[in-house]
């Protein structure tokens, strides 16, 4: 009796921690690649911001996909806003033109990015001209840490070549 | 100590079903995109943001505790239902020195405030205690040669403030729950004899606990706990756990 009433709790609770164990954020080293160019990632506070766009079949084919990288160095949760990032394109014809995200349920907004944690988040990419018609896109990424005492960084440029989109 | 027992089994089956059809059901959903706005399962943000990450944590570990054994009474029963015979004696014939026992223990844990937190707790223990042969209440009692002679059980609900320091934290937290303690005698009453039977007590017990937290990764700590019972003073537990964080490094102060 002693047994049977010590086993099932305490084997509920083990299959509890491995389920929730299974799934969860990536831990971000600032040391390992984050899936973009070196040369496409910017520091702003805490964040590592890289960024990388690219067609993709999921999407319409006048969009782009974003494929968005932001690392916490710190081991604590910093500010993170990827709704005040600008972006705007230069098309074939010389002519500046603005990009948004593509955000039909509103989810982009300001969070935190937990301590130490990879954030990885794809997003479409769309604008009033079609994405074969862009030759470069700058993200000014000046705003995206509210209240950020530091210098502001540099935008982050990618133009379009024969082998796709890089810095 | 029936009261004792139901009530821990109770807390700790009731929290587990409180948080497994959440885990059940995030396990059940196919995922279809990974883009924003076209995700089934999840959505921007929810692997990533302190505002998504759930503040709670799972504990495993092994802990060692001792049960003083005076002042508490010792039950138990010889023979088959529904001839029973039953005996008792206080557990100041085991001698002064606590019985000890090692084994596994579990907690949950949620913050409710920055650094507050509340959680139960459930733990198992096994030893061996041998004790010089007495009588008491008309039986006698005599330690058994099996290697492993007592076990234990206990259990609560707890509370406690947590100080982030760096890769390390402090806790204080208090526990309020139930030991108890069951020994394998040989037991003679009258013309009945067995070579074993349980014999057990029972207590309640208020613990005040000091912990010291070492993370180890962002999401998990190994730490060291050290209480004492404040109803029974001869009653103390440590432990060493390794515990899962849902927010990394328990966001510090961040809610």
């Amino acid at each position: 009796m002693i047994m049977n009433w010590m086993h099932r709790p305490g084997r509920s609770l083990l299959v509890l921690v491995a389920a929730l164990g299974g799934c969860g954020p990536q831990e971000y080293d600032p040391h390992v690649p984050i899936g973009v160019h070196a040369a496409a990632i910017r520091s702003v506070g805490c964040l590592d911001l890289g960024a990388a766009v690219a067609p993709d079949p999921r999407i319409p084919r006048d969009e782009l996909l974003l494929s968005l990288r932001v690392g916490n160095r710190c081991t604590e949760p910093a500010a993170f806003d990827a709704s005040a990032i600008r972006i705007v394109a230069q098309t074939v014809a010389g002519e500046s033109v603005r990009l948004d995200f593509v955000d039909p349920r509103r989810e982009i907004g300001p969070k935190h990015l937990d301590a130490s944690v990879l954030a990885k988040e794809s997003i479409a990419l769309g604008g009033d001209v079609p994405a074969d018609r862009l030759v470069e896109i700058c993200f000014d990424l000046r705003a995206i840490v509210p209240d950020d005492p530091g210098p502001p960084p540099e935008p982050l440029c990618l133009r379009r070549s024969e082998e796709g989109w890089a810095p | 100590m029936g009261t004792v027992r139901g009530a821990v089994v109770a807390a700790v089956v009731l929290a587990g079903l409180s948080v497994a059809p959440a885990a059940l059901a995030s396990h059940s959903c196919q995922e279809v995109s990974d883009i924003v706005g076209r995700q089934k399962c999840s959505h921007y943000g929810s692997l990533w943001s302190t505002e998504d990450a759930i503040p709670i944590t799972f504990g495993v570990g092994a802990r060692y505790l001792t049960f003083a054994p005076a002042g508490h009474v010792f039950r138990g029963t010889l023979g088959k239902k529904p001839d029973l015979t039953s005996f008792e004696y206080n557990g100041s014939s085991l001698g002064d020195v606590p019985l000890g026992a090692g084994g596994i223990g579990f907690r949950a844990t949620g913050y409710l405030l920055p650094g507050l937190y509340v959680g139960i707790e459930y733990g198992f223990a096994m030893g061996r205690n041998e004790r010089a042969s007495f009588s008491a209440g008309g039986a006698s009692f005599q330690s058994t040669p099996k290697l492993i002679d007592t076990a234990s059980f206990g259990g609560g609900a707890l509370a406690g403030l947590r100080l982030p320091l760096g890769l390390l934290s402090a806790r204080a937290e208090i526990s309020l729950g139930g030991e108890s303690v069951n020994l394998f005698q040989s037991v003679a009453k009258g013309a009945r004899a067995s070579d074993g039977v349980d014999v057990g007590a029972a207590a309640w017990a208020i613990v005040p606990r000091a912990a010291v937290d070492l993370w180890v990764t962002p999401w998990m700590t190994v730490s060291g706990t050290y209480g004492r019972n404040l109803l029974d003073h001869g009653s103390q537990i440590a432990s060493l756990f390794l515990t899962w964080h849902g927010r990394s490094y328990d966001g510090n102060y961040f809610f």
